[in-house]
């Protein structure tokens, strides 16, 4: 019977981490033509390197994959370690959605803290912006060939991680329900105006794009200054609130808003504390994580008792204290999570999260810093890559490895937000020690 | 525990009946419109099948403008919203009635009260919300 919060039994560290340009397999050159495999070998691979070791130090794998292939019942976690040459070490194919970094550091932790690994490489790999050919006889003439995707039909893929009984065929439209619902709700409690919030929206979308210009691995590079400038506007704000160029998609859901389908790899190398010294010289440990998952049928949209319980177990397991957070990470494939779940995790003043926005100062270079990679709208949404790529940024930033998107001074304490399609939410605590 | 139920496809066919049939904690007492064997509020098993009255409040609501969900596209423009039923559970689903032109406005009306229909939805009936105007009140 549960008893509670617990701590790890020993402590554990990520001592490499990598993720690969996020793009299109069929349009971005670093990546054309690649499939999983080749995503998820580059960032593993990279990952290793990162940490200074080899797959030989590996002792067991955990690979996520959301939806590469229709053929859903394929093991990829053999595949990958055929690939990664850990053919005679442990290896579990596993995923959350965009909550696959949280669930796959609560695995691999438990894996090391309970004693049975040392080393534990995390991994993921997707294809989304493409399919397969139907027929599989064309398919598998040659697999690496893909076919573009009709958007909606991409948007009722996206939704198999829904439940499809219940869910899907009443509960259809996931943008307005966890999107337009706690803006819309964060409004009434604070008595702001929807054309304040627009704009608050609007400057999270700058903000992410200013911040995916200084990565050199983000979907989405240009400024949306230059843009703007292009489609003839001197003021950036007229663009964003233009109908014609950043259109409705939901009533206070504006297309820049959301997050932008991409293809990725991603990889993290965890390791025990005491193996840690050996390998690394920054080691971040993972002081906490919290997981949940359940319907987001609530009366008041911004109090997701799922998304709750992530957040408490998480802070409770590191007892962190909200005011040590240097840098937060969410899964902001709806950009309102700036403002709603930045004051939920207690980085930004309850009511005020909107205004911190609009001044900038959740920028990489401003004082609250979130994303810095370009988040869900401009770095691409990979879905359970991206939820590996968020801590891998987190803990790259908090290393000093992040060029010319690096906050200064490089944070301490870094918490990472997940929300993946179910929904499951999953929260990480994240620490320097020196 | 043997698990002699078939959840889904009973919810479905008393949709198909017109019927919105839930389930009641026997426990707790809660009340749960999607039925499945564990109550989520005290994880108790011993769970009754129970119509559910179709009525409730709309809680929040937002338009879809741009309907990705093939299922639901050629309803778009619509409005879309988060609903309490009178017995207690709360879902997502259609709304009629909301004026789409004027939407905020229509936010600074909720909640507002609304009957459930079952309506026939791309092959199978699914509940939806219908703003009840004044000559509707059950009292």
């Amino acid at each position: 019977m549960s008893t509670g919060i617990r701590k790890w039994k020993r402590d554990v560290a990520i001592i490499g981490t990598a993720y690969t340009p996020f793009g299109d397999v069929l349009k971005t050159p670093a990546i054309k033509g690649m499939t999983y495999r080749e995503l998820l070998s580059w960032a593993a691979l990279e990952a290793l390197e990162n940490a200074g070791i080899t797959s030989k130090e590996v002792d067991s794998l955990l690979v996520a994959n959301y939806q590469t292939e229709p053929i859903k019942t394929q093991s990829i976690h053999a595949v990958a370690a055929e690939w990664l040459g850990l053919t005679t070490k442990p290896s579990i194919k596993y995923e959350t959605a965009c909550a696959s970094g949280a669930s796959g550091a609560r695995l691999a932790c438990s894996l090391i803290a309970s004693g049975i690994d040392d080393v534990v490489l995390l991994v993921g790999g997707d294809v989304l912006n493409s399919v397969i050919n139907d027929d599989l006889n064309e398919y598998r003439k040659n697999p690496a060939d893909r076919l573009p995707i009709d958007p909606n039909l991409q948007y009722d893929f996206v939704g198999n991680g829904w439940d499809q009984a219940y869910f899907q065929p009443i509960a259809f439209d996931r943008v307005s329900g966890l999107s337009a619902f706690p803006i819309l709700a964060y409004a009434q409690k604070f008595g702001l105006t929807v054309e304040q919030l627009d704009d608050a929206q609007n400057a999270a979308a700058i903000s992410l794009r200013r911040n995916a210009a200084r990565n050199p691995r983000a979907y989405h590079r240009k400024e949306y200054k230059d843009v703007a400038k292009e489609a003839g506007f001197n003021d950036v704000m007229d663009y964003m609130r233009s109908t014609r160029y950043n259109p409705w998609v939901s009533w206070l859901v504006r297309v820049s808003h959301l997050y932008s389908v991409a293809d990725g790899g991603a990889a993290l190398v965890f390791c025990s504390a005491e193996a840690a010294k050996e390998y690394a010289d920054k080691p971040v440990y993972v002081e906490g994580v919290g997981l949940a998952a359940g319907f987001p049928f609530t009366k008041t949209p911004l109090n997701i008792p799922s998304e709750q319980s992530a957040f408490k177990q998480a802070y409770a397991m590191a007892s962190l204290n909200p005011k040590e957070i240097d840098y937060l990470s969410l899964h902001d494939c709806f950009v309102h999570q700036h403002i709603t779940v930045s004051e939920m995790a207690g980085y930004l003043a309850p009511g005020e999260g909107w205004k911190a926005i609009i001044e900038g100062r959740t920028a990489y270079d401003g004082d609250k810093p979130i994303n810095t990679h370009g988040g869900c709208p401009s770095m691409g949404n990979a879905y359970d890559v991206s939820g590996i790529a968020e801590i891998a940024e987190a803990v790259q930033q908090m290393r000093g490895e992040c060029g010319d998107r690096q906050i200064d001074p490089e944070p301490k304490v870094s918490v990472t937000h997940a929300l993946g399609a179910g929904p499951t939410y999953g929260v990480t605590v994240l620490r320097r020690r020196e | 525990m043997q698990l002699k139920e078939r959840y889904v496809g009973k919810f479905y066919g008393f949709l198909a009946e017109n019927k919105l049939v839930g389930q009641r904690c026997n426990a707790c007492g809660t009340y749960r419109l999607f039925p499945v064997p564990v109550c989520s509020n005290c994880q108790g098993t011993d769970l009754s099948w129970m119509e559910l009255a179709k009525e409730g409040k709309l809680l929040f609501f937002s338009i879809t403008i741009i309907g990705r969900s093939v299922r639901f596209s050629r309803f778009t423009p619509c409005a879309f919203g988060c609903i309490e039923l009178k017995d207690g559970p709360v879902f997502w689903s259609l709304v009629e009635g909301i004026d789409l032109k004027n939407p905020e406005k229509e936010l600074k009306r909720l909640p507002l009260d609304v009957n459930i229909e079952i309506r026939e939805i791309a092959g199978n009936k699914v509940p939806i919300a219908k703003i009840r105007v004044e000559s509707e009140r059950s009292e």
